[in-house]
């Protein structure tokens, strides 16, 4: 009998997960542990492997379709051997929106466990009437972003032609505008002519898509405004370059400015819940423990793994754990659980030489550290100016939730523990 | 209710005795030379050849049953065929003193008697109209095909004609009798007096009736038999086709000029069995048939048993019975006892039987019982006999050889059934005699009141008339009604409290005074029979209009609608037509059996025109239309409506003549956001949620009568959801199995990529009719149209459903399966 090879259950919330891409083909042979798709959730993207050695002898969802996990995608045997009759797919349809309960596992058993309500941001179903869709679709305009006005919520006729009705309206705003202000219409020549020359168009979807979905979902509903300071990197320094010094056997070789900048971050957290917390619209989420995000690039784009319970980790097991997620990241094995339940992010560039920037919030955290590179800065030691190494950082807030002065005071505290490492290393 | 009879309370109630007249058991005596005078020598001859030929017919199915193979020719005959072998003398002795005139329907084990009249008729017929008749049926495709074979002169041609179209019927070839449509248990000739025959057991009985009535009103020669069996005696279309054969009025109140009675006579051919049960002794109370007949009438309905087993004597009977039905004394009733050999069909294993009983009626079997007869009295030697016997088997397997093989004789096209389906033609009148009427038309009383009135219901600036200076409904029915009563004199028109009454809604007031008895009359209550013999009267050429009061009393002609009137058209290939024209009003107000819409139970059914106006207009026009065609007509008219007057045509309703064509619904207000779809009634209130939506929500309704249901152009309504995109559906009858799923679902599947909903069906609730004081819960009200567009199409701005109309109280009412 040929062996089934199963959509995989990434985590224990994800309901099914995409084809995107089809590495063999049927007919191909194929070795146990070769790549024969891609799948991706909202969160990444994810390998399947072939189960065995033998011949891919069926595939049987095409790229694109949405498969429940732990549904049969495809058979992997000799050739001419019986495949088991399949009755096809049953429900492929995108997983219904709602709340997910996400459990934190616990690192010990003493941890407390907590619950979070975290609003779903899987694919929701788009209830629409075809007269409507046609109408949509004749104008370019996205289902998805419609309010629905039918029944349950159905998107109908009228809620397009709403939508057209606003976008003419503001098309002639602007046409009024520019006819007052009489800016001269150069002849121009035409998009389409400007579009062809020397462009390349490309589609987005998977990673890219999501990221762009997430980012201007957080950008249009929070308040975001971003605390630029300077912390002292001597410690850092200096603390950077013990560890890489220290005896092999103690593997602290491996520990970096970041990761001493995460640990920071976990020790100074907890004595501001206002900063690890979640904006739930009507509540707010405060957490007594910290899961810290830490922001890895990978070639297929941004991806955020979360260190859990990061408050009661060493700095060595912060370290070996940044840096074992951030490999997970860059060789696509990350799984869906430690993509998720993070408290507060921290995202580095400074190795790109950038000095400040403004993060943007990975919600629901009401805050996220961008962290900078290490510049030298004046500094009065007594009458005289002397030049000392400061790293930046750039706390964004969301202001619904934390004002300037409580956030300011969490961003001292941490530039504080920055420059007295030593003093936090007691505390472990 | 003729006033003329006075019931007197001092006549019912005074003491008496009833005595009942003895029936005559078998008092025929043979008497060869009476016999002889009356039939010669050769007719006495002919009768044992016309019984050889049907035992030999029926032998070689039975081989071809139970062997599948007939002497050389190997075949598979996988239809019924149920056999009459031992039955021979019945069928032939019944024939000799009958006339191609005379019509005779049958059950589903005819094959002797089909083959009896024929072969009677051809020897009675002169060669001429013979020849005639072979040529012009079916364009002479049959007498193309037995011509080809030896024959002696044009009798025995006929002969072979016969022999080869009906078994060509039994084996379902185009050749047949009704191009293999009709099989064995329907075949018929018309030109030779065989009419339809029946598998529904008693099925002939009321059609019979039907007949007999036209023959007597339209003063036609002949009279009509019905051959049923002992065992449909117990049907209800037997009792009820007696009761109106029986009725005292043909004699008492009808013009001494028409006749009398219908020229019915039912012709029970007693073989003592219905299927396997035995009427004698198990299933049936009466021991001797032919004693039923004093449960009729004073006249015992002339009733006799006969020895069916003698054709002399049954040939006897017809001809003593004949003078009493042609006199206007009918009906008549006999007894012809006879005995089947053969089981009911092939399946038949005889284990209700014994073999004892079998044996002696073998012992006494008919054909040698008359042949011994014959040479007892030199009439016939036995070796001519054994010659005549070569002569039929010859004949037999000739025909055979040129049936069975399909190249000889192919089946029809598949789609020709679709051709047959309706006649569609247009006939103003079945006959060309003057109306016989008792008045001249504008000298109507009830026309001349309704001339007096406003042909609409609004006067020239829009505003509505008192109801009594309007033409209503009903009096719009009335006109199209009169007018076909005097341009077809085969226009007749019965049922119940139709004369005198004027009908039970008052459609026919003002008919009695201008039509005479045989045009318009009462019967008995017997919905099966008037619905029965209004098919019989138009299957043999006049056009019928009969009313059921309720359409709730359906369900008492049943088997007259559904198998009877919707199917003759097609069973006979196109042969026979059926000008029947069977009114039904819907009710309201009376509760449960009195106030139901069954017009998606009969749109069901294939072969019946359905329609449903709503307005006058209409009313008239489509009356018009039903009147003129050739096709069975249901048509359905809703009480509410009868004093409506017209609303929506400019002029009101013309005076003059009109049709609606076929199949066309009727747009009543333009708009533009959504579409209601009303059958019937409804309309009204339809159009009264349409002014809601648009001076509470500003929603431009379009609404729609259907007004046909079966043929229905939906060419307007999917003109009218492609533009709105929104469509509800409303009608008096019961939601589940609405005929308007039918239409919602013909219109998603036309229209779907213009839907903005899916469409929306509000129908009355899947409960019986409650009392009129409780009809708001029953029948579809505006605020359910409201309330249903608002959960199931629109959302409608601030507004409050006051009934519940959402999907999940559909979804409950299905799970609780009301």
């Amino acid at each position: 009998m040929a062996i089934e090879v199963l959509m995989p259950r990434q985590g224990q919330t994800v309901e099914s997960c995409v084809i995107l891409e089809w590495k063999k083909k049927e007919g191909e042979k194929v070795q146990k542990g070769e790549i024969l798709c891609e799948v991706e959730t909202d969160k990444a993207v994810f390998s399947v492997e072939a189960p065995a050695d033998g011949i891919l002898l069926k595939v049987l969802f095409p790229e694109g379709t949405d498969v429940p996990v732990l549904t049969p995608i495809a058979y992997v045997g000799d050739r001419g051997e019986q495949l088991p009759s399949t009755s096809g797919p049953s429900n492929l349809s995108s997983s219904s929106t709602g709340q997910q309960a996400v459990q934190f596992p616990s690192s010990t058993s003493q941890q407390p466990v907590i619950q979070v309500q975290i609003p779903s941001t899987e694919r929701k179903v788009v209830r629409i009437s075809p007269r409507a869709m046609k109408l949509a679709r004749q104008h370019g305009i996205q289902p998805e972003t419609l309010l629905g006005t039918g029944p349950k919520g159905r998107i109908i006729e009228r809620d397009v032609r709403k939508v057209l009705e606003e976008r003419q309206k503001s098309l002639q705003g602007i046409a009024e505008e520019a006819a007052r202000l009489s800016i001269s219409q150069e002849p121009s020549r035409t998009p389409t002519s400007v579009m062809e020359e020397g462009s390349t168009s490309i589609s987005v979807t998977g990673t890219r898509k999501i990221i762009a979905q997430r980012m201007m979902e957080s950008l249009r509903s929070h308040a975001q405004y971003t605390l630029h300071a300077l912390a002292d990197a001597r410690a850092l320094q200096r603390w950077r370059k013990r560890f890489k010094e220290s005896p092999e056997v103690y593997a602290y070789q491996g520990i970096t400015i970041n990761d001493l900048i995460l640990f920071a971050v976990a020790k100074t957290l907890p004595r501001f819940p206002e900063l690890n917390a979640y904006w739930l619209e009507n509540t707010i989420q405060r957490f007594s423990t910290v899961q810290l995000g830490v922001a890895v690039d990978t070639p297929k784009g941004l991806l955020v793994p979360v260190i859990r319970n990061a408050h009661s980790l060493s700095l060595a097991t912060l370290s070996k754990e940044a840096k074992r997620l951030a490999q997970a990241c860059i060789e696509g094995k990350i799984s869906s659980e430690e993509l998720s339940g993070g408290t507060f992010t921290v995202t580095n560039l400074g190795s790109l030489g950038i000095q400040y920037f403004t993060p943007i919030l990975n919600t629901p955290q009401v805050a996220i550290l961008g962290v900078g590179t290490i510049q030298l800065q004046p500094v009065m030691e007594g009458e005289e100016v002397q030049f000392y190494p400061h790293i930046g950082l750039s706390l964004t807030v969301d202001h619904q939730a934390v004002d300037g002065a409580p956030a300011s005071r969490f961003l001292k505290a941490l530039l504080e523990n920055v420059s007295n490492l030593d003093l936090l290393f007691a505390g472990i | 209710m003729p006033k003329s009879i006075l019931i007197d309370p001092k006549e019912v109630r005074r003491k008496g005795i009833l005595s009942i007249e003895s029936i005559p058991l078998n008092q025929y005596t043979p008497d060869i030379q009476a016999e002889l005078n009356l039939y010669g020598v050769e007719g006495l001859k002919k009768i044992l050849y016309h019984m050889l030929v049907i035992r030999e017919f029926e032998t070689m199915l039975n081989e071809f049953k139970t062997k599948g193979k007939y002497y050389d020719v190997e075949y598979n005959h996988p239809g019924p065929a149920h056999l009459s072998i031992g039955q021979e003398s019945a069928a032939v002795g019944q024939c000799v003193n009958l006339s191609p005139l005379d019509f005779i329907f049958g059950s589903h084990r005819s094959h002797g008697e089909i083959l009896a009249k024929c072969f009677s008729a051809i020897e009675k017929l002169p060669e001429e109209q013979l020849e005639e008749t072979m040529k012009f049926y079916f364009d002479g495709a049959i007498l193309r095909v037995v011509e080809q074979e030896p024959y002696t002169d044009t009798k025995d041609l006929a002969e072979n004609f016969i022999l080869y179209a009906v078994l060509a019927e039994i084996f379902a070839r185009e050749n047949g009798v009704n191009k293999g449509l009709g099989g064995s248990m329907h075949a018929f000739f018309i030109p030779f007096g065989s009419m339809p025959n029946n598998a529904i057991v008693g099925g002939s009985a009321d059609i019979a009736v039907g007949a007999a009535l036209f023959k007597r009103i339209n003063k036609k020669p002949g009279i009509v038999i019905a051959n049923i069996g002992d065992a449909s005696m117990g049907c209800g279309p037997v009792w009820e086709g007696m009761m109106v054969a029986a009725m005292d009025q043909y004699r008492t109140l009808w013009p001494k000029e028409t006749g009398g009675a219908p020229p019915v006579l039912f012709n029970f051919f007693n073989n003592f069995y219905g299927m396997g049960g035995q009427t004698y002794g198990e299933t049936m109370g009466f021991k001797i048939l032919a004693r039923v007949g004093a449960g009729v009438n004073p006249e015992n309905m002339h009733a006799e048993r006969v020895d069916g087993y003698n054709p002399l004597a049954v040939a006897d009977a017809i001809l003593r019975k004949r003078k009493i039905l042609e006199e206007g004394k009918g009906p008549v009733l006999l007894d012809t006892i006879t005995y089947r050999l053969s089981g009911h069909s092939p399946s038949d294993a005889s284990s209700y039987r014994t073999r004892e009983e079998i044996q002696l009626w073998e012992g006494e079997d008919c054909i040698r019982g008359y042949q011994e007869y014959l040479v007892r009295n030199k009439v016939f030697s036995t070796q001519e006999i054994e010659s005549l016997g070569s002569k039929v088997i010859e004949k037999i397997r000739k025909t055979v050889q040129l049936v069975v093989p399909l190249s000889k004789s192919p089946r029809c096209q598949p789609e020709f059934i679709g051709q047959v389906m309706f006649s569609n033609l247009k006939i103003p009148a079945w006959d060309s005699r003057t109306p016989e009427v008792l008045l001249p038309k504008q000298e109507n009383p009830r026309l001349k009141k309704i001339q007096a009135k406003s042909r609409s219901a609004l006067d020239p600036q829009g505003k509505p008339l008192p109801k009594m200076k309007v033409l209503s409904f009903r009096e719009a029915l009335f006109e199209a009604i009169l007018d076909a009563f005097y341009r077809d004199p085969t226009l007749v028109a019965f049922g119940e409290e139709n004369r005198d009454w004027g009908g039970a809604f008052g459609v026919y007031q003002g008919l009695t005074e201008c039509l005479p008895y045989p045009r318009l009359f009462n019967t008995s209550i017997s919905e099966g029979a008037i619905v029965g013999a209004g098919v019989g009267y138009a299957l043999s050429g006049g056009r019928a209009l009969i009313e059921l009061m309720y359409c709730d009393f359906m369900g008492r002609a049943g088997d007259e609608i559904f198998n009877q009137m919707s199917k003759w058209q097609s069973m006979s290939a196109g042969i026979l037509r059926m000008p029947l024209v069977l009114r039904v009003s819907v009710g309201s107000k009376y509760g449960a059996q009195h106030s139901q819409d069954w017009s998606s139970i009969v749109a069901h059914i294939p072969g019946l025109k359905v329609m449903f106006p709503a307005t006058p207009y209409d009313a008239k026009g489509m009356m018009n239309l039903s009147l003129q065609g050739s096709d069975p007509v249901v048509f359905f008219e809703s009480q509410r409506l009868y004093d409506m007057g017209e609303l929506f045509e400019p002029g009101g309703v013309p005076e003059g003549y009109y049709e609606i064509p076929e199949g066309e619904p009727a747009l009543r207000k333009k708009g533009k956001d959504l579409t209601i779809i009303t059958i019937g009634a409804t309309l009204y209130r339809a159009l009264e949620a349409a002014e809601e939506l648009s001076h509470r929500f500003g929603i431009d309704a379009e609404v729609i009568d259907t007004r046909f249901l079966n043929p229905l152009n939906y060419e307007k309504i999917f003109e009218s959801v492609q533009k709105t995109g929104k469509v509800l559906l409303t009608s008096d009858a019961c939601e589940r199995g609405s005929f308007l799923h039918t239409m919602a679902s013909r219109i998603t599947e036309t229209v779907f990529d213009s839907l903005d909903a899916p469409p929306v069906i509000v129908g009355s609730r899947n409960w019986i009719t409650p009392a009129y004081e409780m009809e708001q819960y029953f029948f579809p009200q505006k605020e359910w149209i409201l309330d249903a567009i608002h959960e199931r199409m629109l959302p409608l701005k601030d507004y409050q459903p006051t009934t519940n109309q959402t999907l999940e109280e559909l979804h409950r009412r299905d799970r609780a399966g009301v």
